[in-house]
């Protein structure tokens, strides 16, 4: 028990030094088309902390311009941003593409027939590992309902989607 | 007439009908009781009331470098002027190196949040973790008088209190000096807004040098002493000063700082002298130190060392640079009457990218800064490249962005460089010139700063990729849930995302107000004329605020209430648009018309059925039951009709004729103000001929109605299509309310996914490999 809350306390030390203006946010805006019956997801993370991020996955230096960059981050974002119906299964995420925007970088995907967005559960830990003070925002928009999810390196379970007018 | 008699009742109604209750409820209450009471430190107006007062510290440094295992140690000998009406029993000093320190517990408030071990293990972390064994933090060694008696301090984390023999009353000076050492972090792994970063490949070391001597905190009539301890965040707040610093490195390191450096010819090679002289006459820049010279260099090991002699007036902070790995260029750069020379010094690593980008980037922004602030007046303005991302101090500033080591760059590198040097030489005017305190407020600096680094950006050239300052940009930030939000007057240490909340959201609201609610004219005069109220001053956001309304003669109350002081969003909608023309009261005219559209009216069921159901009416068996009602038609016309019409015409004026004859079309607009943040209306009007015309209502029509406003347009050509924000400028988050009739509006998403653009290739290296 001690060994562990060592390790954490120094790596807690490691981690949350900043770099000079440097902030670790993402925000993710889901919005339900009634039209084609899917969530539209748009995440935008800045594309440095995912290099990094690929970089400690894959073991071996990642850069976004990459031949497999795109491929690489599909993969990651399966397993950092998951969407469970009400029976807990988990809803495959169709992906779209990706763009890059200046220092971020916008990845587009699509979740078909999620049913109603309120019976849903989310988790989005992308980028926690990189660092502590990664704080990724869920806004999500069906009709004219909204909510907000905030996940930090603290919160970072799996959250109800919880709409309002 | 009377139809439009009804119009204005009903607008009157509507507008009466809303009126709010409840104290300050209303956005246009005045701030007055919100902003500190104005005093002879800080007028009424924003500027520098005339008993204004601020210390000044002076500064004689020396510290010595140890490459050998990355420590340094100094003395400074400090001069502190007690200007304040108030006599000060101790100072407090700043030691922004204990949050290093391993016995510091700055780290351990932020570890009690109860971060689960699970999500931050990985192995890479474990390796930096197992690797780690840094003591860091200041030793301080002494601290005396000037008579060389020793002085009792106190060190509480971040902040060192001296005790003085006896209070230093107004207008004395105190002389004291501290002695200490530490050991610089690497920057790399431990992160932080200084320290070094160690290359492997020719084993030297590279020293971006901040924070690195005890700073005094200021003391002032705002705060009094501040001395809020340092947690990573909120950065600095530095008292004026002129400094002397001597800076002993090994022999062959090249060394820039802050401030004009006193013995050239004591450290630098004549060839370096020689090139420099030359730079005066180049408006382009030109190396100093070659790329060549640097890589020789960087095989060198010195033995000996020298001290390289700095003097900078009138600054309220020291840093500086030193390597063997250093290429120099230079360039002289006109601001106002005086020239500054503008310098970078970079590793090879940095190549081909801050060669080409770097110094021009320093030129282009002390001339764009200079001309909405205050002109530049220091002698140099330095960019190093190191391990710190991005990080400004006075004259000096350390930026990270590289290209790839194969000498190619994405897009993303190159802007990324330039917009790093514009945002960081741009901090010499926030904060290091209009001195706000950034411990307490980020957005003095970095929001004002961002928001010129948007105006130099976009003078860059034509579509600039600016990352901030467009209203479209900070739309999902703004339409975040309120529990993810602050305002934007947060204490720079609790805000929960400081990049939107603390750069872009600021920066953002500036373009606003600058675009559409001031105008460009009347901004940019408030603008300089708060920065140059406050140049070499401690600026209070009540004094921003203040200068802006007092240059302009604009009512901003409701806007920093709104944009800095709340966290509701801009979404006006355009609810409905009813639509009324003028009863011409012509019965040729009016009855015909009103008889199609009586023919037009659908028949009712029963109706329809009874046209063939019923064989014959009564009326029809008993023609005597048929009399003149049975026949009277009120639409149709009579010569009476047409009499009264000719009286009612002569009567009127030519003018009323003439907007008769125009056929004139009222559309009164239901706005309904659904984000909660009050912002100018920009409407825009598609006539039926295509034509255009945009009307821009200022804020003040929701003053006696946050919530809902209607107003009546009155226009000679009929309108196809109202857009409320045709041109994205008020960052309304949600753009399908701003149309009537009702637009389908294409989503981000469903743009993308047509496009299906993908990823913007490293094209530099695609060209190399021959498949551009």
């Amino acid at each position: 028990m001690i060994k562990k809350l060592t390790v954490l306390l120094l790596l807690t030390i490691i981690c949350s030094v900043v770099d000079a203006h440097k902030f670790y946010t993402s925000l993710t805006q889901i919005e339900y088309n009634s039209k084609s019956k899917s969530a539209e997801v748009i995440m935008n993370l800045f594309t440095d902390d995912l290099e990094k991020a690929l970089t400690r996955q894959l073991n071996h230096p990642v850069k976004s311009s990459d031949k497999d960059f795109q491929k690489n981050c599909f993969s990651y974002i399966d397993k950092k941003f998951q969407v469970t119906d009400s029976k807990n299964r988990l809803l495959k995420n169709n992906y779209v593409g990706l763009e890059f925007k200046r220092d971020m970088v916008s990845i587009y995907l699509e979740i078909k027939n999620p049913g109603d967005l309120n019976n849903l559960r989310l988790k989005q830990v992308s980028l926690m590992e990189v660092s502590d003070d990664q704080s990724n925002i869920v806004n999500v928009v069906s009709g004219n309902s909204r909510g907000s999810l905030i996940f930090k390196a603290n919160d970072a379970g799996v959250k109800n989607i919880n709409l309002k007018n | 007439m009377k139809r439009i008699f009804l119009i204005t009742s009903a607008l009157f109604f509507s507008f009466c009908a809303m009126a709010q209750n409840g104290y300050n409820e209303n956005q246009f209450q005045q701030l007055g009781e919100t902003l500190p009471t104005p005093n002879n430190y800080r007028t009424a107006s924003g500027a520098p009331g005339h008993e204004y007062w601020q210390q000044k510290v002076d500064y004689n440094i020396k510290v010595v470098l140890n490459d050998e295992n990355q420590s340094l140690t100094g003395s400074e000998n400090i001069t502190y002027i007690n200007n304040s009406p108030d006599a000060l029993p101790y100072l407090w000093l700043q030691l922004d190196q204990n949050i290093f320190s391993p016995t510091s517990d700055t780290y351990l408030t932020e570890t009690a949040s109860g971060r689960t071990i699970g999500s931050a293990m990985d192995f890479k972390a474990l390796e930096t973790f197992n690797r780690t064994d840094f003591q860091g933090g200041y030793q301080i060694k002494q601290v005396k008088d000037g008579s060389g008696n020793a002085l009792k301090f106190s060190i509480n984390k971040t902040m060192m209190r001296v005790d003085l023999p006896r209070p230093l009353k107004s207008k004395e000076k105190f002389t004291f000096s501290v002695d200490w050492y530490y050991n610089i972090n690497n920057c790399k792994t431990h992160g932080g807004r200084s320290g070094y970063e160690y290359f492997e490949g020719d084993d030297n070391y590279l020293y971006e040098m901040a924070q690195f001597f005890p700073r005094l905190c200021v003391y002032n009539d705002a705060a009094g002493w501040q001395n809020k301890q340092f947690l990573g965040n909120g950065e600095f707040a530095l008292e004026f000063g002129d400094y002397k610093v001597s800076i002993t490195v090994p022999a062959d390191h090249i060394v820039a700082a802050t401030g004009t450096l006193q013995n050239p010819n004591d450290v630098m090679k004549k060839s370096w002298t020689d090139r420099l002289n030359k730079v005066k006459n180049s408006d382009r820049p030109s190396v100093i130190i070659t790329q060549a010279e640097a890589t020789a260099n960087e095989k060198s090991r010195a033995k000996t060392t020298k001290t390289w002699v700095f003097q900078a007036d009138n600054v309220r902070d020291f840093a500086w640079a030193s390597s063997r790995k250093f290429i120099w260029d230079a360039m002289n750069v006109k601001v106002g009457n005086k020239t500054v020379m503008a310098m970078s010094l970079y590793p090879k690593e940095g190549n081909p990218l801050w060669e080409k980008f770097s110094t021009q980037a320093i030129a282009h922004t002390l001339q764009v800064y200079s001309r909405y602030t205050v002109n530049y007046p220091y002698p140099v303005a330095w960019s190093i490249n190191g391990p710190v991302g991005g990080m400004e101090y006075p004259m000096i500033c350390f930026n990270g962005p590289r290209p790839e080591t194969d000498g190619t760059y994405s897009p993303q590198s190159k802007y990324g460089l330039i917009g790093v040097v514009i945002h960081e030489v741009g901090h010499n005017f926030f904060p290091m010139i209009v001195n706000s305190d950034e411990r307490q407020w980020t957005w003095m600096d970095e929001g004002l700063n961002t928001f010129c680094q948007y105006l130099t950006e976009q003078e860059w050239e034509e579509n600039y990729p600016s990352r901030r300052g467009e209203p479209r940009d900070i739309v999902n930030y703004m339409s975040s849930d309120k529990s993810t939000l602050d305002p934007i007057m947060t204490n720079s240490e609790s805000i929960l995302q400081f990049g939107p909340n603390a750069y872009a959201k600021p920066a953002t609201a500036l373009n606003i107000l600058r675009e559409t609610v001031m105008g460009r004219e009347l901004f940019d005069f408030s603008f300089k004329q708060y920065a140059e109220r406050w140049a070499f001053k401690h600026p209070e956001p009540a004094d921003f605020f203040r200068s802006m309304e007092d240059a302009s003669a604009v009512d901003l109350d409701w806007f920093w209430r709104g944009w800095f002081y709340g966290i509701k969003p801009v979404d006006i909608a355009l609810n409905n648009v009813s639509w009324y023309s003028i009863d011409s009261k012509n019965p040729d005219t009016e009855k015909t018309k009103n008889k199609a559209k009586r023919d037009k009216e659908a028949l009712s069921i029963s109706e329809q059925r009874n046209k063939t159901s019923i064989p014959k009416y009564r009326i029809d068996t008993y023609p005597e039951l048929s009399d003149f009602y049975t026949k009277y038609d009120a639409l149709e016309i009579t010569d009476f009709d047409r009499k009264q019409y000719k009286e009612y015409y002569d009567a009127l004026d030519q003018k009323q004729k003439d907007a008769l004859k125009a056929g004139i079309n009222y559309y009164i607009l239901d706005f309904e103000n659904v984000g909660g943040l009050v912002m100018p209306i920009v409407l825009e009007m598609e006539y039926q001929d295509g034509t255009k015309e945009v009307v821009r209502i200022p804020a003040e029509i929701w003053r006696k109605n946050n919530q809902k406003v209607s107003k009546l347009i009155v226009s000679k050509k009929p309108v196809k299509q109202f857009s409320v924000d045709p041109f994205q400028e008020t960052a309304d988050i949600n753009m399908k309310n701003n149309y009537f009739p009702a637009k389908a509006i294409e989503s981000q998403f469903q743009l993308f996914k047509e496009k299906q653009q993908q990823k913007q290739p490293n094209l530099m290296q695609q060209q190399r490999d021959g498949k551009l």
